[in-house]
């Protein structure tokens, strides 16, 4: 990368889980039991306290502006013009906008409800997260299947490095919905679950300047596309991307915190696209799946791994993968903050 | 290492107006508009004028939904004019970035309509996510490079040619298809229309009677490349696209910030990037969508940047040619602009005849006008208070880039 850049805040918002430590806490111990139920939804009371002003936020710009908000109090304060904002998410706005769309289809095309419309947008929750925190640089809403959120932090990385910001606010969220969950062809027994994710990136200097915790350093990003039928070779590449930007061998890598899923055909790309592109060291390297305990969280899932991995980092790399399932793969490199 | 030059080698058009970019040429330089008072949504009582989309040899049920297959045409639009088909081996490493509003929404209606057959509700959920555009056009063209979709409302696609302009800036790819495209929908009328962000007469942007948009459909996708990778070819260069900038307005979820605050910073990060002054910017194609609140911010960021030259820098909107075309527009309108800037002839505004005085910037209207610009600069807003700038030259060496 053409300038340093590192995670200076870090917010999470799971169902038994607020705020990276309890995340943490809960991806390390494992899940106790079964969970009550296999779509598991945040709680509202996770975004109660917001201010009366967002009555009219839906549901995904509710829960992606928890996470915003625990990121940017963890980072501190700074320059609302030179802070920008991306957000990825897998499904978007298609609950509201389906929610829009089953009113008119029952009460006629005049009597659609104004204040769902204003959110059948997946940038409106962009722009309510930008008017509470007072987010005027640079903006992004990308929906690349479940690496979007891995999208918006390659795209935050770009933006700094491009000095278009001194620093972006990187977000993940994706909600649940009846009818996402009747479309989506989820395997037997497979558990999903809501969550919204959120980094604050910042260029390395001014971090280390204004004294701010650094989480981990960015060290590479890489982002590719690809035929359905073969995305463990396009994972291989997005992986060898990004060790190329990173600047790392293999066998640097002490973690690789994986997208596996528990599905048959995402684990099998997932462990090929690993080996081809990590060669022996595949082998070697533990491989941490934190689906396992958080379930299946779309375009969150990806950030939530970059969250864990910078509490599992001390000085050592480490690889965060993501499967778009519409065939786009993004991986990214991290390194344990500790380093000036 | 300083960045790479980025250039436009291939130009993809599906319109109300045109169906190739030759097409869109000869459209805006006749002032051929392709709106029709026949919209495929009539509201209750209310009829709206449209830019409909005659898709030549459509396929009514390959499971595609209508916004994939205006993305499609267009992609091969573009990738015919590139010239890249007939080429070595680029499809591995071309990229697809593309932007969209409404997505896939009359595949949504289409699930919900199905009620409780499973079976229908499947087979229309696969066209569902924003993401199957941007596949569908992958896969159609067996491209191998990033992949990615933008949905930030009608700045989708020039957000997706920014990005895009980024990957190769940063030396990350070498080839990318970018643009964007959305369909009349359903959705889109009923919401407008509830909203009173439609006219229920004509589009006149930047007019003191102007009373709203009329919506369009389409895609615009442009083949963006590297610029020695497009001269080792010997590819044709439309123009070169060396900056862009993007910034929320951080005030308002559906109305502009008044004197357009994100978009005066979003023209900032665009000149910057691209190294110019606004002295150097010779026109404005501007998003002009012809409601109440959007000109008039417009106008008011284009003074807050260009300062006393915002009021003899020829300016303009698309908008009443091919309707307002959402999360399309931005590519279309950049086409169009390129296209005008090879061609040494700005289009006028159609419909604008009593210019608002709260406007009273250099609009291009009547016939047009002859002019040869070198730089140009496209702007757009969104809901939820984005912002986008492009901004494009002439190619020093026009035509057949030298070897």
């Amino acid at each position: 990368m053409s300038r340093r850049i590192v995670i200076s805040g870090l917010g999470a918002v799971c169902p038994r889980a607020t705020g990276p430590t309890a995340l943490w806490e809960r991806f390390s111990q494992g899940d106790a039991g079964p969970p009550s139920s296999l779509a598991e939804r945040i709680p509202d009371a996770a975004f109660a306290k917001q201010s009366a002003q967002l009555r009219h936020m839906d549901r995904l710009g509710r829960i992606a502006l928890a996470a915003t908000t625990l990121a940017i109090e963890d980072a501190g304060p700074g320059n609302p013009l030179q802070t920008g904002i991306a957000f990825g998410s897998g499904y978007g706005c298609l609950p509201t906008n389906a929610e829009y769309l089953e009113g008119i289809l029952e009460r006629g095309g005049r009597y659609g409800n104004p204040v769902v419309f204003q959110n059948t947008v997946t940038n409106a929750a962009t722009g309510y997260i930008s008017m509470v925190h007072d987010l005027r640089g640079p903006t992004a809403t990308l929906c690349s299947g479940h690496s979007a959120g891995l999208e918006a932090l390659r795209f935050g990385c770009q933006q700094i490095e491009e000095g278009q910001a001194e620093r972006m606010v990187v977000v993940g969220a994706d909600t649940l919905s009846p009818m996402l969950l009747a479309g989506i062809a989820l395997p037997e027994g497979m558990r999903v679950s809501e969550a919204a994710c959120a980094l604050v990136l910042e260029e390395h200097t001014r971090a280390l300047t204004r004294g701010a915790h650094r989480h981990a350093e960015v060290l590479g990003t890489g982002h590719r596309g690809g035929s359905l039928t073969n995305q463990a070779h396009t994972l291989a590449r997005a992986v060898r991307d990004a060790m190329h930007m990173a600047r790392i061998e293999p066998e640097q890598l002490g973690a690789v915190f994986s997208c596996a899923s528990g599905r048959g055909d995402f684990d099998g790309w997932a462990q090929r696209g690993l080996h081809e592109a990590l060669g022996a060291h595949a082998a070697k390297v533990p491989v941490s799946c934190p689906k396992d305990v958080l379930g299946e969280t779309f375009s969150t899932a990806g950030m939530l791994a970059v969250v864990l991995a910078t509490r599992a980092l001390d000085k050592g790399c480490a690889l965060v993968t993501a499967l778009g399932g519409e065939g786009s793969t993004l991986a990214v490199v991290l390194r344990g903050g500790a380093h000036d | 290492m300083s960045p790479h030059r980025v250039v436009i080698t291939g130009l993809g058009v599906t319109a109300a107006n045109a169906l190739s970019a030759d097409e869109l040429a000869q459209a805006l330089s006749n002032r051929h508009s392709g709106i029709r008072r026949a919209a495929p949504f009539d509201i209750e009582g209310r009829t709206y004028s449209a830019g409909v989309v005659d898709l030549p040899g459509e396929t009514p049920d390959n499971g595609l939904d209508r916004v994939s297959k205006l993305a499609l045409h267009a992609a091969e639009q573009a990738l015919r004019d590139s010239g890249l088909e007939a080429q070595g081996n680029w499809r591995e490493v071309a990229g697809v970035m593309l932007g969209t509003s409404r997505g896939p929404a009359l595949s949504l209606e289409q699930v919900i309509r199905s009620g409780g057959d499973e079976d229908a509700r499947r087979r229309h959920f696969g066209e569902v996510p924003f993401s199957s555009i941007a596949r569908n056009v992958a896969d159609q063209f067996g491209l191998g490079g990033i992949l990615s979709t933008v949905t930030m409302a009608c700045v989708s696609s020039s957000l997706a040619i920014g990005r895009a302009l980024d990957e190769i800036r940063q030396g990350r790819a070498s080839v990318m298809l970018a643009g964007g495209a959305d369909a009349l929908t359903l959705l889109s009328f009923s919401g407008f229309s509830v909203l009173r962000a439609m006219t229920p007469t004509v589009c006149r942007p930047f007019d003191h009677r102007r009373n709203g948009m009329v919506l369009g459909e389409g895609a615009g996708i442009l083949v963006l490349e590297e610029l020695n990778h497009a001269r080792q070819r010997g590819a044709r260069i439309h123009a070169e696209l060396c900056g862009w900038g993007t910034a929320g307005d951080a005030h308002h979820p559906t109305s502009p910030h008044p004197e357009g605050r994100g978009l005066q910073q979003a023209m900032t990060l665009a000149l910057r990037q691209a190294g110019l002054t606004t002295e150097q910017i010779d026109f404005v194609n501007l998003h002009g969508t012809g409601t109440p609140a959007n000109d008039p911010a417009e106008c008011q960021a284009l003074r807050g940047v260009f300062g006393a030259r915002a009021a003899s820098v020829p300016v303009n909107s698309l908008k009443p040619y091919f309707g307002h075309t959402l999360g399309a527009s931005g590519a279309l309108e950049l086409i169009g602009s390129v296209l005008g800037m090879a061609r040494d002839f700005l289009p006028p505004t159609l419909n604008c005849e009593e210019l608002d005085p709260k406007c009273d910037v250099d609009v291009v209207r009547g016939e047009g006008r002859a002019q040869r610009i070198d730089t140009l600069m496209s702007t757009k807003s969104a809901f939820g208070g984005a912002n986008v700038a492009l901004v494009a030259r002439r190619f020093p060496e026009t035509g057949r880039a030298a070897r």
